[in-house]
């Protein structure tokens, strides 16, 4: 198939005999390109698609709904996003409020203030599994962190986590702490 | 003793039918790939370890740029017909068979409805950042009291429920199950847009969501980065 069919001795009036050169072509080179772009383009499709964070949004309440059970606040950790890439971390409410602040930022990341918390709630209650977070993001955070923080919920296995409006009373506890650490 | 004289076989092996099948099955990769859909505008979605891939036949993505400007896009021209008309029919707008077809052709738009006909009758198609972006809320709506993001997203998944019980894009791999909703947003969109958009998909009983985020390695935090 490669060869291309010879095509005699051509030349000057066939006098000088040339010599007669194979026409066999040595693909090689061509398979190896070959075989490079197919895989170029077999990784290119697959990770070309975009990975994705599963989120399940709590549903409308309904007013026929029994209501739900109390969940003591000394087993809530509550996650308010600010603003310039920090988050305040509160736990519990009232007097025995705990408030600790980190950053987005490399320099101080929320695991360590987080797993502080976590970890008086094992004390206190068994198992990681009986926090409860609330993610409450402010009117100045944005949608980065808010990713970061769900990003973090998935790392650190909390399974109980859900979205939650701030309210008034969230933003004053919130502006507080910050006037209370500066 | 004479000597048996062996024939000195060649080493070249012919590569021409390994090159054929090399190329035959490029050209199959090259046809079959699909391009990613274009962004209306330039999103820097925020990092997550997340990597799981997103759901990519049978969506309706809501994008969010950094100005908190929000885009819808279908992928599937038969609902983006139907889901059109639809949203004709029910605020008095007619559009013509030559503006369908161009918003079929559209990877997303950012127009108010009552802009759509213009949008859709310009002869150059305007930038995504030229556009003014889906009214979210209902206070800007250009459709009366209703918010035009949740009308969107509500007569998108009824056509696509509608057609799928017709049988009409059950072929169609990934649409065994319901429309799937995709946010793609800007890590520096400011996030009571995101509430806004979280608070129609609740409304809606829309309880699942999928938000875009890019890989990244382990031991991140998520910050949004500036450019």
């Amino acid at each position: 198939m490669a060869e291309i069919a010879a095509s005699g001795g051509g030349g000057k009036g066939g006098k000088k005999r040339s010599k007669k050169l194979s026409t066999r072509i040595d693909m090689t080179p061509m398979v190896d390109l070959g075989f490079l772009l197919i895989t170029f383009f077999v990784l290119v499709t697959t990770f070309n698609k975009p990975s994705s964070m599963d989120m399940a949004l709590p549903s409308k309440p309904n007013p026929n709904d029994p209501k739900p059970p109390e969940i003591r606040q000394s087993r809530v950790i509550q996650c308010f996003l600010s603003t310039d890439n920090k988050m305040y971390l509160v736990k519990d409410v009232g007097e025995n409020a705990k408030v600790d602040s980190c950053d987005f930022t490399a320099t101080k990341s929320m695991r360590e203030p987080f797993n502080n918390f976590m970890a008086e709630i094992v004390r206190d209650y068994g198992n990681v599994d009986s926090a409860v977070v609330l993610i409450k993001p402010m009117s100045k955070s944005n949608y980065g962190n808010f990713i970061g923080v769900l990003d973090e919920m998935a790392v650190m296995k909390v399974k109980r986590y859900t979205l939650a409006d701030g309210t008034k009373d969230d933003s004053l506890m919130v502006l507080n702490a910050r006037n209370r650490r500066k | 003793m004479s000597k048996v004289k062996m024939k000195r076989q060649s080493t070249a092996v012919d590569m021409t039918a390994m090159c054929d099948v090399a190329f035959l099955l490029l050209t199959f990769f090259i046809l079959t790939s699909k391009f990613r859909p274009k962004d209306p505008v330039d999103i820097t979605t925020p990092g997550s370890q997340a990597e799981k891939k997103a759901k990519a036949v049978n969506v309706m993505t809501i994008t969010l740029d950094k100005s908190g400007k929000v885009f819808f896009g279908m992928d599937n021209p038969m609902v983006k017909e139907e889901a059109l008309k639809k949203i004709g029919e029910e605020n008095g707008i007619t559009f013509t068979a030559e503006e369908i077809e161009k918003f079929k052709a559209l990877e997303a738009f950012g127009v108010p409805l009552n802009n759509m006909k213009e949008f859709l009758g310009k002869e150059v198609a305007m930038e995504g950042k030229d556009q003014p972006g889906v009214p979210v809320d209902t206070a800007s709506s250009s459709i009366g009291k209703k918010s035009e993001l949740m009308e969107w997203l509500r007569l998108t998944s009824d056509t696509d429920s509608e057609l799928r019980e017709l049988q009409e894009i059950k072929s169609v791999k990934g649409t065994d199950e319901g429309i799937g909703i995709i946010m793609k947003g800007d890590g520096l969109a400011a996030y009571p847009q995101v509430g806004k958009i979280v608070k129609i998909l609740q409304s809606l009983e829309m309880n699942k969501l999928q938000m875009i985020t890019a890989l990244k390695g382990a031991g991140g935090s998520g910050e949004a980065k500036k450019e």
